[in-house]
């Protein structure tokens, strides 16, 4: 018997503020290499006396959120104390936004043309809230102590709560994507899950049956995979003649999920106004037509500005959007190219840069970055190509030198190519020649190869042949023009 | 007042927790010396909150209200005063170091042995900072130039003693601020206030303690008791001393999200009462309470007799209902706030660790079972249960209801506007300018008494202090005779007319003793 899937998330996102939500430290976790509890104001380890005070920034990065995700922004909203003992919670309590919070009843449209799915889903949302991340706490295995570093204290996180309105596991992979994707065009969040910047709770429910929450789980694949995971879980628990009473929270561990705690033991978080802290009122009427103007371009628009005006695929328009950086680097190259160097022929750059060039920097290990290559290097390498000073096949060769070794992109193109002997046999005559000459090699050497495709019909066996051309040529002929020379030869 | 002098005064009475030794530049200026309560934030010497769990602890970081005193170049701090634990109660008898006893009141016997000197070390501030004490060594450092040498006296209780059986409590929590002042040791103390803890003190040793509006002093640097009601406030005996310090430490701070925006602190004097009207002044009828001890009543009507005679004042009987819920409101509201507020106090980060714990119970829970007094404790388990799901409505949000009520009450009889509520206030043309009514129902019970009543009735003693404190309205106790004090009650914001209508009324008082 079949079960309808209800899922609902709950997403923690650091802001990347300057500094933290209530001090004056410095915000800077991401940086992996920040020594242990160097980023920590008095506030931050919670010394007594000290007094907690709102960082606007944090506000404004909150908002844009919420204007992004269509909230209803609240003219008032207050800061809560969510109370619990925890070594790496040097309050006590965590100030949150529990009974006003910033923004409420959202929604966000995951669409067939730009999210890939089947048909357009609505995903309400329910709030957004501020609120201050915790310490962390690193447990070490051997004595059973714990370190506690407070850099993370402090700093400013949002708190989304989504209806249960997804019906798919593939709904809530596009959602978390497309969440990420939000936050880095606005610039309020570095979008990673792996570093924790963004953290995902799930509550997965069948039919009728109360929702079990999803804790803890590190990356998208494992979200997906827990949902089904627990959704079949549920399933059987059902059909077996069982049933859920209770709402429960439950962790992942790579393979299954397993029990965190139940009703029973749930904490009570007695939650309280904070006696101290201002509720923060907005004169909305002023502020949102103001902040409105300030945000960027929808990611949906710029994506639909790259198909139209640039032409790019949906999926090559995707990747530059996962990646602000590359983005504008393309952009960049796209002017060099068109605008500056008016090669108005040439095909899009976008290939040879987030298939080849990206191609490359994965084989080396490389993650990108706008120094490995100049945008006027690359253009002048694409122009290489464009005027035929080298194949496509060199060209590729030539691209790995390049960025493995980086010094030599001080020597000029032209130069390598020459001490590579990579410049292309351009010259009519002479190429019609040795294209003659070494076809004629190859085919008396590979009788075997002949026989299969002259009397067999294995006629793909001929791309063996033509790579064993541009093997003798040293790639400096296209193989195309190889082509057709061996399928004159052999076939006609 | 030499060091020597200080000791042998405070041996006896408990006064100080920590006593300052001044370094050899502050020694012989002519200034006005004040006492600092335990649960401001200081540099030089521990801060404890008069509590165990916070024996040791040393602050990188000074208060506002002691930074703004320093600045000044007026003050010389002479120690820091003992206080109920985290400011609960109302004996000075809760406190870790031992009870402070009333000055107005004969001891035979020393209570402290002696003071025992500590030394610490700490880099030398650079002048413009504000933050010194980055790491606090406690030996002497090779490089001692880069260093400031820092030394205080702390008590050590004597093993045995006797309070004398005629021994009345000084009230608190911040009897020894109100000792400190009573015995001549300082000009005058700073305390703070939350429910009656500056009032009730100064009334039990005779001396003016003034509460002010909520917000209008800084808080940074003061250790939250319960921070919707916590006041920072002064005693002297002297009302020009209280308005000196008062106008220096009258001003906005950003660093306390609660600090007083300036354009809400009332500063002009002179138009109080236009067209020389008299000054109207209110007695609620509320406060006719059983327990009132007959002196007290007798004395609130001369009282009122004699400023009446003046022809300077006229006096109305005013009704704020509510004030007889104040109390369960009161004490709902600060367990609650206490209870969140002192759940830092873990062991972990700071303050004393109880390095041990078992099966069932945590290192945090050992350390917080011992680290803390039996009130304190007793008042954070009401104040988490008034936050748990069972009596958060039924509890804390009807405290707050209550006393959103009382201040709305408090709006409909003084003819001034209250400085934060503007549209909702001030509409009374017949309004009251001032409440004046007794700050305690009775004169100090004896310490004997006292260890024996329940905490329960011993709450009954804030009945007068706590409605202003739930308002936040600045209030000055103006003694009258041993070990007795009226309220002046002002509205919100109007802090410098009840600093001046305080003259009149001592003066007033002074001829009723």
């Amino acid at each position: 018997m079949s079960h309808q899937l209800k899922v609902g998330l709950e997403i923690h996102t650091q802001l990347k503020t300057a500094r933290k939500l209530f001090s004056l430290s410095h915000n800077n976790t991401s940086i992996l290499l920040t020594k242990p509890n160097s980023q920590v104001s008095f506030f931050d380890v919670s010394l007594p006396g000290t007094q907690p005070r709102l960082n606007p920034q944090v506000v404004l990065y909150a908002l844009k959120c919420a204007i992004a995700m269509n909230c209803r922004i609240n003219a008032v909203s207050r800061f809560d104390r969510k109370h619990y003992f925890y070594g790496d919670q040097p309050l006590g309590y965590q100030i949150t936004q529990r009974y006003h919070a910033l923004a409420n009843e959202g929604k966000v449209v995951l669409s067939k043309k730009y999210d890939g799915l089947p048909h357009d889903t609505t995903i309400g949302i329910e709030q957004i809230q501020i609120e201050q991340d915790t310490g962390r706490s690193l447990y070490k295995l051997g004595d059973g102590s714990t370190d506690v570093d407070f850099n993370r204290s402090n700093i400013p996180l949002i708190e989304m709560v989504t209806k249960p309105d997804f019906e798919d596991v593939e709904q809530v992979r596009s959602f978390i994507k497309k969440y990420s994707r939000m936050l880095q065009n606005l610039d309020v969040c570095t979008g990673e899950l792996d570093t924790g910047a963004i953290r995902v709770d799930v509550n997965v429910s069948i039919d009728k049956y109360p929702r079990i929450e999803l804790k803890n789980i590190p990356t998208t694949s494992a979200i997906v995979n827990a949902i089904r995971y627990e959704y079949k879980r549920q399933c059987d628990v059902v059909n077996e003649g069982g049933s859920i009473r209770d709402v429960e929270t439950r962790g992942w561990d790579g393979k299954r999920t397993y029990r965190l705690r139940s009703k029973e033991d749930s904490i009570d978080y007695r939650y309280m106004p904070d006696p101290e802290l201002p509720a923060l009122k907005l004169d909305i009427a002023d502020i949102l037509p103001k902040l409105k103007k300030t945000l960027p371009l929808s990611v949906e628009r710029k994506m639909d500005k790259l198909m139209t005006q640039y032409g790019l695929k949906l999926r090559d328009a995707n990747i530059l959007l996962n990646d602000p950086i590359l983005l504008r680097y393309y952009l960049d190259l796209y002017d060099e190219v068109y605008s500056k160097r008016s090669l108005h022929n040439m095909d899009n750059p976008i290939n040879w840069l987030v298939h080849d060039f990206m191609g490359c920097l994965s084989k080396s290990n490389l993650k990108f970055s706008y120094n490995i290559l100049s945008v006027k290097e690359f253009a002048e390498f694409l122009e290489l190509i464009d005027n035929g000073t080298v194949t496509k096949q060199n060209a590729k060769l030539l691209l790995m030198h390049l960025v493995n070794n980086r010094n030599d992109q001080k020597v000029p193109l032209t130069k390598l190519v020459n001490d590579f002997n990579m410049n292309s046999v351009n010259d009519d005559e002479s190429q019609d020649k040795l294209i003659e000459e070494i076809c004629n090699k190859v085919i008396n050497g590979n009788s075997k190869v002949l026989k299969d495709i002259v009397e067999r019909g294995k006629q793909s066996k001929i791309n063996y042949l033509i790579g064993q051309c541009m093997r003798a040529c040293r790639g400096r002929i296209e193989a195309p023009k190889f082509e057709k020379q061996l399928k004159r030869k052999i076939l006609e | 007042m030499s060091l020597k002098q200080i000791q042998s005064v405070s041996r006896r009475y408990n006064v100080f927790t920590s006593i300052r030794v001044p370094r050899k530049d502050e020694v012989g200026l002519a200034k006005l010396r004040a006492s600092i309560k335990d649960n401001f934030a200081t540099i030089r010497e521990t801060t404890t909150c008069g509590s165990r769990i916070l024996n040791d602890y040393i602050s990188p970081f000074n208060s506002t209200v002691v930074r703004l005193l320093e600045q000044s170049g007026t003050t010389t701090i002479v120690g820091k005063t003992n206080m109920d634990e985290f400011g609960m109660g109302n004996s000075t008898l809760n406190s870790f170091y031992g009870p402070t006893l009333n000055p107005l009141y004969v001891q035979e016997e020393d209570i402290v042995s002696e003071y025992k000197e500590k030394k610490f070390w700490t880099p030398k501030a650079k002048a413009d900072s504000k933050v010194i004490n980055k790491s606090v060594l406690y030996e002497k450092p090779q490089d001692s130039e880069g260093y400031d040498e820092n030394s205080y006296l702390k008590p050590v209780m004597k093993q045995n003693y006797t309070i004398d059986k005629q021994m009345r409590i000084i009230g608190g929590s911040s009897g020894g601020a109100a000792a400190s002042v009573a015995l001549d040791l300082v000009d005058f103390a700073i305390g703070s206030d939350t429910g009656g803890s500056i009032r009730l003190p100064a009334c039990y040793t005779s001396t003016f303690g003034f509460k002010p509006s909520y917000g209008r002093i800084s808080r940074w640097g003061l250790i939250s008791y319960a921070q919707s009601l916590d006041t920072v406030g002064i005693i002297s005996k002297k009302l020009p001393v209280i308005d000196k310090v008062f106008r220096m430490l009258d001003r906005y701070d950003s660093a306390d999200p609660t600090s007083l925006a300036e354009n809400k602190r009332v500063r002009e004097e002179g138009n109080w009462y236009p067209g020389g009207r008299k000054v109207r002044i209110g007695v609620p009828v509320e406060f006719r309470l059983g327990n009132m001890r007959v002196e007290i009543k007798q004395e609130l009507v001369d009282l009122l007799t004699r400023l009446k005679r003046s022809k300077l004042v006229e006096i109305y009987p005013v009704s704020v209902p509510s004030i007889k819920y104040s109390l369960p409101t009161y004490y709902t509201l600060v367990t609650s706030e206490a209870s969140s507020n002192l759940s830092r106090f873990d062991g972990i980060r700071y303050g004393y660790r109880a390095d041990e714990f078992s099966e069932t119970e945590p290192e945090f829970t050992v350390t917080r079972s011992k680290g803390f007094g039996e009130e304190v404790k007793r008042r954070i388990t009401l104040g988490t249960f008034s936050l748990s799901s069972y009596g958060f409505d039924s509890h804390f949000m009807k405290a707050t209801k209550l006393r959103s009520i009382l201040i709305n009450e408090f709006n409909s009889i003084f003819i001034d506007k209250h400085m934060l509520l503007p549209e909702t206030s001030g509409n009374n043309k017949k309004g009251v300018d001032f409440i004046i009514c007794p700050t305690s129902v009775d004169k100090p019970p004896l310490i004997s008494d006292y260890y024996s009543t329940s905490p329960v009735e011993s709450y009954l003693n804030d009945v007068m202090t706590i409605p202003p404190s739930l308002a936040g309205l600045p209030t000055m106790n103006v003694p009258c005779g041993k070990s007795t004090g009226f309220q002046l009650i002002g509205q919100f914001g109007w802090d410098y007319k009840v600093m001046k209508f305080s003259e009149v009324l001592a003066e007033v008082c002074q001829t009723c003793i």
